[in-house]
């Protein structure tokens, strides 16, 4: 594998640096990270990803990344790029990634830090206790059948809440109203729809988690308004995606598009950016597959509020008026969509790759109802704080409308698990007044904070770079994993 | 399967990884699931009780190897089925592309007898290219997403 050791960067400002064209790279590369990032990025092979990106076919102005880069498979993670249908631009799986649609949802309560305090326990048991967790965890909602996971793939979010999960209002609070347009069931696999039946309602592993958090720090008291944020208060935040359903959507396609890419005679640096052009069979069956599983994920995410709201109910013994929860909003941080973005004057549509990056549009931006702007959900690592923030102008001027997702990985899960052995890190968190319950003990010490970068030193570059701004830090009070 | 076959983990930043040698194809292919069984639990606690047959195709081997190891992922995810003696595995040519045969054994897994590993999701095409060295022996670099 390329480190990408050699490749030259130039400064733009303090935190935005370009990678020249050169060889068969298409447009040039931007990489938004200050110098000390910088240096863990490039020893891991993130910038060669980044100039390898940049060869796709039909990519416009430049192969970004925001500051939580990190190495994923062909597209770092933090890695967004747009490509022009109408120019040959293609649609990569590995710009999406494995876990389609894996986003961030954040519900608001009426609830005060002050009143939860000898309850947190009991809550966090209850969340535990309602909410599937692990690898191949099922059985939230009884398996589904095949006519029903149709409905899912087809309707998202709506779907959830026909049966009861959340209500109608949930759906404006969501991106893309919680449904993809041009899902088609019929370029969805077999495996991916037994491994999907099973799964609805369910949290995974690894980085996957339900926290309760407090909000600590107010930074921009007229978004918070809006938001309905206010310090001292206590929020959920969800963090899932299409779980094995998207995993085989993803690993189905990659064939496809080895097969395409023969087809269509394209050249690639790295096999796992295999593509077809958007406008072709094979890039239209991806498209049609992927808005199933993202659906599916929006499916998921809404209904396992549902189920965080009838634990939280259950476990503090109040009413739904009582505990107050509203969804704040819900994003993906791994998608491909086709959104009009306006470049060299020119109103075009594009599809925009945004893998580990979330959409963050200005205010009044269609379809976005905020006055001052998307909310843009960038959740921390474990036991760390994790940040609101709004969407900006400059993000469209500059990233398609796109900005960071969290805090991206710079331990192994090998050196974090070596660098815990031997200490009590739930014991340890618990004396920092956070509560973890998992269901694998090992994923603490893999998900443990450290083997992150530091998402505050995310949130300033893309605050800097007038992305998106601050909103709003939350301090974690009680996680679940799995 | 010969002596100088082996495989070793590979610690990387997002992910972990394999590194997998071997004389033949076959004996890669072989290495490649033991190794999987490794990451997953403990190999030696897992008793052959039933067994699988495996018969896939594809257009090359790299994309016949990821297909090889998400069928033991998938066994392991939709059937808690641990697959970790491999009993049999052919590799041929078929048209333009390959065929593999294989047969697999494991045991249901039992959470006090079985040790949990890691949350592999995927095997993954990310730098692996299988092409035979000088000597004619095979080796590859394998990451799994997490």
């Amino acid at each position: 594998m390329d480190a990408g050791g050699e490749i030259e960067l130039r400064r733009l400002s303090d935190a935005l640096w370009e990678i020249p064209r050169e060889g068969g790279m298409r447009v040039p590369g931007r990489v938004y990270a200050t110098e000390s990032m910088l240096a863990q990025v490039r020893s891991e092979g993130g910038l060669a990803q980044v100039r390898n990106v940049a060869h796709l076919p039909g990519i416009v102005r430049y192969s970004l990344a925001m500051p939580d880069i990190h190495w994923g498979y062909g597209f770092p993670i933090g890695g967004v790029a747009a490509t022009d249908p109408r120019e040959g631009g293609v649609v990569s799986p590995g710009g999406v990634g494995y876990d389609i649609n894996c986003g961030v949802r954040t519900m608001t309560t009426t609830l005060a830090t002050a009143d939860v305090g000898d309850k947190l326990e009991r809550m966090v048991q209850a969340l535990f206790h309602f909410i599937p967790t692990g690898v191949g965890s099922s059985g939230a909602i009884a398996k589904v059948s095949n006519k029903t996971l149709e409905e899912v793939m087809r309707e998202g979010a709506r779907w959830a809440v026909a049966q009861g999960y959340g209500s109608e209002a949930d759906l404006a609070h969501t991106e893309e109203q919680g449904c993809l347009a041009g899902a088609d069931p019929h370029m969805v696999g077999e495996r991916a729809r037994e491994r999907g039946r099973e799964q609805l309602g369910t949290l995974g592993s690894g980085n996957h988690f339900v926290e309760i958090d407090t909000v600590e720090e107010i930074f921009d008291e007229r978004a918070a308004e809006e938001f309905d944020l206010r310090r001292g208060q206590i929020v959920l935040q969800i963090h899932t995606g299409s779980r094995g359903f998207g995993h085989q959507v993803c690993d189905d396609y990659l064939k496809v598009m080895a097969r395409a890419v023969r087809r269509h005679g394209i050249d690639l640096p790295d096999r796992q950016l295999a593509c077809a052009p958007v406008e072709s069979e094979e890039g239209r069956q991806y498209l049609g597959a992927m808005a199933c599983a993202a659906n599916y994920a929006w499916a998921n995410r809404q209904t396992i509020m549902a189920l965080a709201e009838r634990a939280l109910l259950s476990a503090l013994g109040v009413s739904p008026r009582d505990l107050g929860l509203r969804l704040l909003y819900d994003v993906c941080h791994n998608i491909a969509k086709l959104e009009d973005h306006e470049v060299e004057g020119r109103l075009r549509r594009l599809c925009v790759h945004r893998k580990g990056a979330t959409r963050a549009y200005p205010p009044v931006h269609a379809p976005n109802p905020w006055r001052v702007g998307q909310p843009v959900l960038i959740p921390g690592d474990m036991g760390s704080e994790s940040f609101i923030c709004v969407g900006q102008p400059a993000s469209l001027a500059a990233t398609f409308g796109s900005t960071c997702h969290g805090a991206g990985r710079v331990m192994s899960r090998r050196e974090a698990t070596r660098r815990f052995h031997g200490r009590d890190l739930i014991g340890e968190l618990r004396e920092r007044g956070i509560l973890v319950m998992a269901k694998e003990r090992a994923t603490v010490a893999e998900e443990m904070t450290g083997a992150y970068k530091d998402v505050s030193e995310v949130v300033e570059v893309v605050h800097a770079a007038g992305l998106s701004l601050k909103v709003a830090r939350l301090r974690p009070l009680a996680v679940i994993k799995g | 399967m010969s002596e100088a076959d082996g495989y070793a983990e590979i610690d990387h930043t997002a992910d972990l990884g394999l590194r997998v040698w071997a004389d033949t194809l076959e004996g890669l292919f072989h290495q490649a699931a033991r190794g999987l069984a490794d990451l997953l639990t403990d190999p030696a606690t897992v008793v052959p009780r039933v067994e699988r047959v495996f018969e896939l195709r594809a257009i090359d081997l790299e994309e016949l190897l990821v297909a090889w190891l998400n069928e033991i992922l998938y066994a392991w995810e939709s059937e808690d089925l641990l697959l970790a003696a491999i009993r049999e595995m052919s590799i041929r040519r078929v048209g333009d592309g390959f065929a593999l045969r294989a047969r697999a054994a494991g045991e249901t897994r039992d959470p006090a007898r079985h040790p949990v590993g890691e949350p592999v999701k995927a095997a993954t095409y990310h730098g692996l290219r299988i092409v035979p060295r000088a000597d004619g022996r095979y080796e590859v670099t394998l990451i799994f997403d997490m």
